[in-house]
């Protein structure tokens, strides 16, 4: 019997010669939510996707990266400086896009563009205009009138005109219509094609992510998940769907999560092929989506949860 | 060069582009030194992460079937008659293991695999 | 660092146009209305000016209300520029502001005397008398000095809150004591009479001295502030 070979290759960060992004050890605590002890890289190139429930710490990686909220401890470099040590030398090349676009809405895109486009030396006036016939702006409207996609992509034009090598976003499609948001993303995927730039995108539209992103990292109450390539991703998480009576405490531990109801269980594996030795083919193997690793990963401990259709 | 990419497969992405690229290759339907797109403008095509077809393009290139040269690109190597033969074996090898996973799971013995064999190759 | 401090006024130029326009109109009519029969009373300086003084604070703080309502100062952070620069410029916005609030103040004045039917010696030498305009400048640079880093560590709701809670009690106590203790107010008219007609050789560095102080050490509070403020 000819066994087919399965290729495996992991693509290794170590072998990028620089990182866009590097974040070590990142501690920070207000309130109730800490974060802690993250750390991840980005390589120079490369789109990297955050994922993570509200609340989990995106946004605040984000703004410690942009030093809008200080950090406690451990360190962030960006273009392999430090981000704070060389914190204008940093911004210059980055381009940030925030979920709500904070202007003085009572100016034009033209005239805001005119605030700040001063602040930077690349800035190009050739390309905001391109840019801003492309995605059809107006540009001696009030940015008061415009709608949230207009506003976004505003954002999004601004922080592309000064030929930064990092954009940084936080949420920027979470208030979009489908149709404006598969236009943004397939403009990120063209700018992805000048390989000196990085993109880092927070998101909780994970489906935006699954299509976009070439990095997966994952943030969960403020802990680290995990940071991976978006195929490594795919190919050692699975959905399992298989009879009731293949659950004991033995075979629940190979789970990441599971939820069981009257016709069977499904649960999430973190490592297929350890759950393949123990299953074979008594059960189905389904691709995992983000939203489905998420979900299960978020069940807090690993129980079987009731489904309530089985009580009707 | 034509490439069909099915999300629903259980199949790896980066495993169904090399099938396709190397069985044009095989075919002749790329021909030796012809160019082949960049990973990222492949993967900006096909709508997927340039990991993914870099993976693509190493593998492929680890098989002998692609040349990266840098600063010009990448393009179809020069391929060894022998070793053209031996790939070509191994491209229909390969996809008779997939067949005989699937005669295996569903039950279907090596006699009636054989017989099977034999009608259609002489249809 | 100008482009920085001119951003403000660029971009809020109409809000800063009204403003000025409404210091205008109050320095104006007041004169005007003081000195026309027949209400020609002798205009109250004092209360002249604090007049001046009032309206000059609320209108430095326009950028700073314009900011809390834009939440700009988020944008301005993600800038290259660093948050001293910003705190800087923002002392620098705030204080040319004081200046031009003054400005137009004075403008105010000249309009509402021109307009109405004179002014008698005595008020005339003290409303021309530029050690008097500097004094009361300095006076208020002073107050915005005291007030500006708790903006900078409350933001503008939280900090109009102490300031004015701060500045109200002030203001009470000081017309309290004045009133319960004469003397005292005697002897502070008399100190402030001696001071502007002082050799102004000596006085006026020691009080524009003592400002800059003030600034100075105001402007390195804010900048600690801020520097470790999460935005």
């Amino acid at each position: 019997m000819i066994k087919p070979k399965i290729h495996r290759q992991s693509y290794n960060k170590e072998c990028m010669s620089t990182n866009t992004l590097e974040i070590s050890n990142l501690s920070k605590s207000y309130g109730d939510f800490h974060l802690d002890n993250v750390s991840f890289s980005l390589p120079k190139g490369y789109i990297m996707g955050l994922i993570g429930p509200n609340g989990s710490g995106k946004t605040t990686i984000i703004k410690i990266i942009m030093n809008l909220i200080m950090k406690q401890s451990g360190d962030v470099k960006v273009f392999g400086m430090d981000h704070l040590a060389n914190e204008v030398e940093v911004k210059k090349r980055i381009g940030f896009v925030y979920d709500t676009p904070n202007y003085y809405d009572h100016l034009s895109l033209k005239q805001f563009k005119n605030t700040i486009a001063p602040f930077y030396d690349q800035w190009d006036d050739a390309v905001f205009y391109d840019l801003v016939k492309r995605f059809k702006l107006p540009l001696e409207k009030k940015i008061k009138v415009f709608s949230k996609g207009m506003a976004m992509k505003s954002s999004i034009v601004i922080a592309l005109s000064h030929h930064a090598d990092f954009i940084v976003m936080d949420e920027p499609t979470s208030n979009l219509d489908p149709v404006v948001r598969r236009e943004l993303l397939d403009f990120f995927r063209e700018l992805i094609q000048d390989e000196n730039k990085s993109i880092l995108f927070s998101s909780h539209i994970t489906t935006d992510l699954e299509q976009i992103a070439d990095y997966i990292t994952y943030i969960n109450e403020g802990k680290l998940v995990f940071s991976k390539t978006k195929d490594e991703v795919f190919e050692s998480y699975s959905l399992v769907k298989g009879g009731n009576e293949l659950l004991d405490s033995d075979t629940k531990k190979s789970f990441v999560a599971v939820k069981s109801s009257a016709y069977g269980f499904e649960g999430l594996t973190k490592n297929v092929e350890a759950t393949r030795k123990i299953f074979g083919a008594a059960v189905v193997y389904d691709k995992a989506s983000l939203e489905d690793i998420m979900f299960y990963t978020n069940l807090e401990t690993v129980k079987t949860v009731e489904d309530a259709t089985t009580r009707y | 060069m034509k490439i069909i990419i099915s999300n629903a497969s259980s199949e790896p992405i980066y495993q169904q582009i090399g099938k396709q690229i190397k069985a044009q290759i095989i075919s002749g339907d790329l021909k030796e030194g012809e160019g082949l797109p960049s990973i990222r403008k492949l993967a900006k095509e096909l709508q997927i992460s340039v990991i993914t077809t870099k993976r693509t393009y190493v593998e492929l290139e680890k098989e002998g079937f692609i040349d990266v040269v840098a600063g010009k690109g990448t393009f179809v190597a020069i391929q060894n008659k022998e070793l053209l033969k031996e790939k070509k074996m191994k491209s229909v090898e390969d996809l008779m293991s997939d067949t005989i996973m699937e005669a295996q799971k569903l039950g279907i013995t090596f006699e009636e695999l054989q017989e099977m064999l034999v009608l259609l190759y002489n249809d | 660092m100008l482009r920085l401090v001119i951003k403000d006024f660029r971009a809020n130029w109409k809000y800063v146009a009204l403003g000025l326009g409404v210091l205008f109109a109050l320095s104006s009519s007041f004169m005007y209305t003081a000195l026309k029969a027949p209400f020609s009373v002798d205009p109250d300086l004092l209360i002249y000016f604090l007049l001046v003084i009032v309206s000059s604070v609320v209108f430095t703080l326009l950028f700073l209300m314009i900011e809390q309502l834009y939440n700009t100062n988020i944008i301005f952070a993600s800038l290259p520029i660093s948050r001293r620069q910003f705190v800087v410029q923002r002392y620098v916005a705030t204080y040319l502001q004081l200046l031009l609030g003054f400005g137009f103040h004075f403008i105010g004045l000249q309009i509402g005397i021109y307009f109405s039917e004179g002014i008698d010696q005595v008020v005339e030498d003290q409303v021309y008398n530029p050690r008097v305009w500097l004094l009361v400048l300095l006076f208020v640079m002073s107050v915005k000095a005291f007030s500006m880093p708790f903006y900078f560590k409350h933001g503008l709701r939280k900090g109009i809150l102490i300031i004015g809670l701060v500045q109200c009690f002030s203001c009470i106590a000081f017309v309290y004591i004045m009133m319960s203790y004469t003397q005292i107010w005697d002897a502070l008219q008399r100190l402030i009479f001696t001071v502007i007609s002082f050799n102004s050789q000596v006085t006026i560095p020691i009080c524009i001295g003592v400002t800059v102080l003030f600034l100075w050490i105001s402007t390195q509070v804010s900048i600690l502030i801020y520097k470790s403020k999460d935005l």
